[in-house]
């Protein structure tokens, strides 16, 4: 039994050292394609850039050797347009690249779109948003209504619904098919003009609680004045969580306004709010609300003494007032900190 | 020979090609998981996701702690590459560790380092903080410097310090990628915080030349042993632990480089003083937690993200090493042996646990067994001549096809170290790990339980001079 088991095993190690030398030929012979696919694709770049700047400054009409002849042709100018929309924000060069995408790259990516591999799939996806090829928006949609779809390609379906049918995706907001992650949610809100944000304030009652709560940080991250009565009125929200973040996006934008509808913090007994309010306080000078931000600064929570003494130490007149502190507090604590704040004179 | 011997070493054969029939089937079945795990990802652009991770309203912020003892040579190098690191909101913390050199005077004259009275909220006990620095020329730098108390207490210092909700653990003399960062976070913020650790690919740069964080083409040094740690760290991490990380199994991710969500390593107690193992030791504490807990969290192993870092050139100090990375993992799973095989503790327990213990931890030890048997087997005659071909060609299979395998992979996926000269040289070398390089690693890794046995009281001193060698402090893997 031995015996035959040994002569196997050596016809067995025999045949996987074939393996390994067919799939080193293999791979010798792949990098050879790629490297000499990369040196056309740099050619072509090297050959053609100027070409496509004069074209997208308007020096020139379309000229026909910019069309793409092959799949390296199209591989070279989709590294030249991911230039331009990674660094550039130009309104026209973005209508062009979306023309010229829809003409000429348009079949290349329904290929992809179709192709079997996931890698490729999702490849076309980033293009489509990228480039912004609306001619693809039906495929997409078709696509979307395959039962068979990975979470990171239905996302990306999604992206793209929000982007070429704007109307139709906020309508059918409030009641997303699937799960997002926080991620996700900021990314699609991100696109959006702020127009379109505020009308989707008013629906914010009817979203699931998460994605309540990111769509509060997102319009904080906006720092857009026009939300400030929206963000105001979470105050009262009967959910502290909401009334953190709200008091959190406050905070980005950097301008308060009523004082009073704040102090009702100073006391609550989530220490979150109290240091979201210690932050707050610091948009406002000293002489209106030192006395608060004294009492943070006591607090029994170290985060809250931390940021109460940053308000502080960041505000004008800071320093003299931490060191009037330090001199008549009896909380050893709370001098620390204002010890620390007063030292490092460094924002942070 | 007596009836009874006889019967023993037939005993014995059989045990040893059970065993190894096992390992191999493990392995193997590792090896078409990663592969698989890498071919849905192959071809796919990534650069677009990291131009998403690099705005920074969709990242998180990370402290990056780096340790040091003794560092005079490399520190100023290592801070420099983190610095110019791709990654939107970070601080550094250097955590002196009460060098003896002159680590601290280099740090604060390089980068003006001023002392500030930072009042540092011990979420994690840790030997007393002497001060704090700050750099006047880059305001996320901070430099801690505290009493020696090795690798883990300086760690958990930075981790008090620490102000944002992630952070990151570099080796003083390892080199990330400079999109390194990006990437390895990228799972935590997809999962929407489900992650909460994730650990990054360290590779070997001996002879490599790398500026600045980015490797520039060389090629590879022509020792075998070098080599052959390449090899090891190609196969550990291309299969071990990427098909681990699929079924969220992973026990050990990388000390070289890996972040943690905070929150967590707090409650778990940060990292553990008094093992070796830290790294993994904290990765088995959080699972446990997680458990106990019974809280849904994910550890993961990000294949892409590299960080370089230099291997043992000599036998004498990678026996050291290796022997220390088997006596952290021992010492480890000892710890947390009620783990094994409970099914409270589900797939880790259940999977996990017992594959460390019969592979990782005495798999040694039994292969060592089986070279043993080998020898002896061809001087008693016939018939366990043939078990010791059997077990031979096992050997063979298991660790020089295998790892050959995993090299064309490598290649063909990520392809770190480029160029075809490289690659011939990787495979060949490859080739002949069973000869060599497989029986010194065996001898080492055993010496390992020698040393538990010997008595645990010496690994605390240890660990505070492993602290200063460059070559101790880095855990590769241990699937092997």
């Amino acid at each position: 039994m031995i015996e035959i088991s040994i002569d196997t095993l050596i016809k067995g190690i025999g045949v996987l050292s074939l393996i390994i030398v067919l799939l080193c030929i293999y791979i010798v012979l792949n990098g050879r394609r790629e490297k000499a696919l990369a040196n056309d694709v740099r050619t072509y770049i090297q050959n053609k850039q100027d070409l496509w700047y004069r074209y997208f400054n308007d020096e020139i009409t379309l000229p026909p050797e910019l069309i793409p002849n092959n799949n390296t042709d199209i591989k070279a100018i989709e590294k030249i347009f991911l230039a331009y929309t990674q660094n550039i924000s130009n309104p026209t060069i973005m209508e062009k690249i979306r023309n010229f995408s829809n003409q000429y790259l348009r079949q290349y990516y329904l290929n992809l779109l179709m192709n079997k591999r996931w890698s490729l799939r999702m490849n076309a996806l980033y293009r489509i948003i990228s480039f912004r090829i609306d001619s693809l928006a039906d495929e997409c949609k078709k696509l979307w209504e395959r039962a068979k779809l990975s979470p990171e390609e239905r996302f990306q379906l999604l992206v793209i619904h929000s982007i070429f049918d704007e109307d139709g995706f906020i309508r059918e907001f409030a009641n997303l098919s699937i799960k997002l992650s926080e991620y996700e949610y900021r990314k699609l809100l991100i696109g959006f003009n702020s127009e379109i944000l505020k009308k989707l304030t008013n629906q914010m009652a009817d979203f699931p609680k998460e994605y309540q709560y990111y769509f509060i940080d997102v319009l904080g991250l906006r720092r857009n004045l026009d939300f400030l009565p929206f963000l105001e009125n979470n105050l009262s929200h009967k959910d502290p969580e909401i009334r953190i973040r709200s008091l959190k996006a406050l905070n980005e934008i950097g301008i308060v306004t009523d004082l009073e509808q704040y102090k009702v913090f100073l006391s609550s007994p989530i220490w979150e709010e109290r240091l979201m309010l210690a932050k707050l306080l610091g948009s406002f000078t000293l002489d209106q609300v030192y006395p608060y931000l004294e009492q943070l600064l006591q607090d029994e929570n170290w985060w809250v003494r931390s940021h109460a003494a940053r308000s502080i130490g960041n505000s004008k007149d800071g320093k003299l007032w931490l060191e009037k502190f330090i001199a008549t507090a009896q909380d050893q604590y709370a001098i620390d900190m204002a010890r620390e704040v007063l030292e490092e004179g460094i924002n942070q | 020979m007596s009836t009874i011997a006889n019967g023993f070493m037939k005993f014995l054969g059989g045990f040893m090609l059970l065993y190894m029939g096992v390992i191999i089937a493990t392995y193997t079945s590792m090896l078409i998981f990663s592969f698989v795990a890498m071919f849905k990802e192959h071809k796919l652009d990534k650069n677009v996701l990291d131009e998403d991770y690099i705005d920074s309203f969709y990242s998180k912020p990370l402290s990056i702690i780096i340790p040091a003892y003794n560092e005079e040579v490399g520190v100023v190098d290592s801070v420099q590459s983190v610095l110019n690191l791709k990654y939107p909101q970070t601080e550094l913390i250097i955590v002196n560790d009460g060098s003896t050199d002159q680590t601290q005077q280099i740090v604060i004259e390089q980068f003006r380092m001023k002392k500030i009275p930072k009042v540092v909220k011990e979420q994690i006990k840790s030997k007393p903080i002497i001060q704090v620095y700050q750099s006047e020329i880059h305001h996320n730098l901070y430099l801690i410097e505290k009493e020696n108390g090795g690798k883990a207490d300086a760690l958990n210092a930075g981790i008090n310090l620490a102000k944002y909700p992630y952070f990151c653990s570099i080796d003083g003399d390892s080199i990330l990628d400079e999109k390194s960062l990006l990437r390895v976070m990228k799972p935590i913020i997809m999962s929407n915080g489900e992650v909460i650790a994730a650990g990054g690919n360290v590779r070997i740069a001996n002879g490599l030349d790398v500026q600045m964080g980015s490797v520039s083409q060389k090629d590879l040094p022509n020792r075998p042993l070098v080599l052959m740690q390449i090899i090891e760290y190609t196969r550990a991490f291309m299969m071990g632990r990427i098909s681990l990380s699929k079924f969220n199994l992973v026990l050990i991710i990388s000390g070289a480089f890996s972040v943690f969500a905070k929150k967590w390593a707090v409650a778990v107690g940060g990292y553990s003083t008094q093992t070796i193992g830290e790294d993994m030791e904290l990765v088995v504490k959080l699972h446990r937690f997680l458990h106990e807990n019974k809280i849904q969290k994910r550890i993961e192993f990000v294949p892409d993200p590299v960080c370089w870092t230099e291997a043992p050139e000599s036998l004498g100090v990678l026996r050291k090493q290796r022997r220390r990375w088997h006596q952290g993992l021992i010492e480890s799973l000892a710890k947390h042996k009620k783990m094994t095989l409970n099914p409270m503790y589900g797939k880790i327990g259940m999977i996990s646990f017992p594959y460390f213990w019969l592979v990782e931890c005495f798999g040694p030890l039994i292969e060592l067994g089986g070279h043993i048997y080998i020898i002896v087997a061809f001087f008693l005659g016939k018939v366990y001549f043939e078990f010791a071909v059997l077990l031979a060609l096992l050997f063979i299979l298991y660790g020089s096809v295998l790892s050959a395998f995993a090299i064309l992979m490598e290649t063909w996926s990520v392809n770190v170290y480029s160029g075809l000269k490289n690659f011939f040289k990787l495979i060949l070398v490859s080739l002949t790990e069973a000869f060599w390089y497989r029986p010194l690693t065996l001898l080492w890794r055993c010496e390992a339980f020698i040393q538990v046995l010997m008595g645990r009281k010496s690994w605390g001193n240890m660990e505070r001079v492993g602290l200063s060698k460059r070559t101790h402090r880095k855990r590769s893997d241990l699937p092997e």
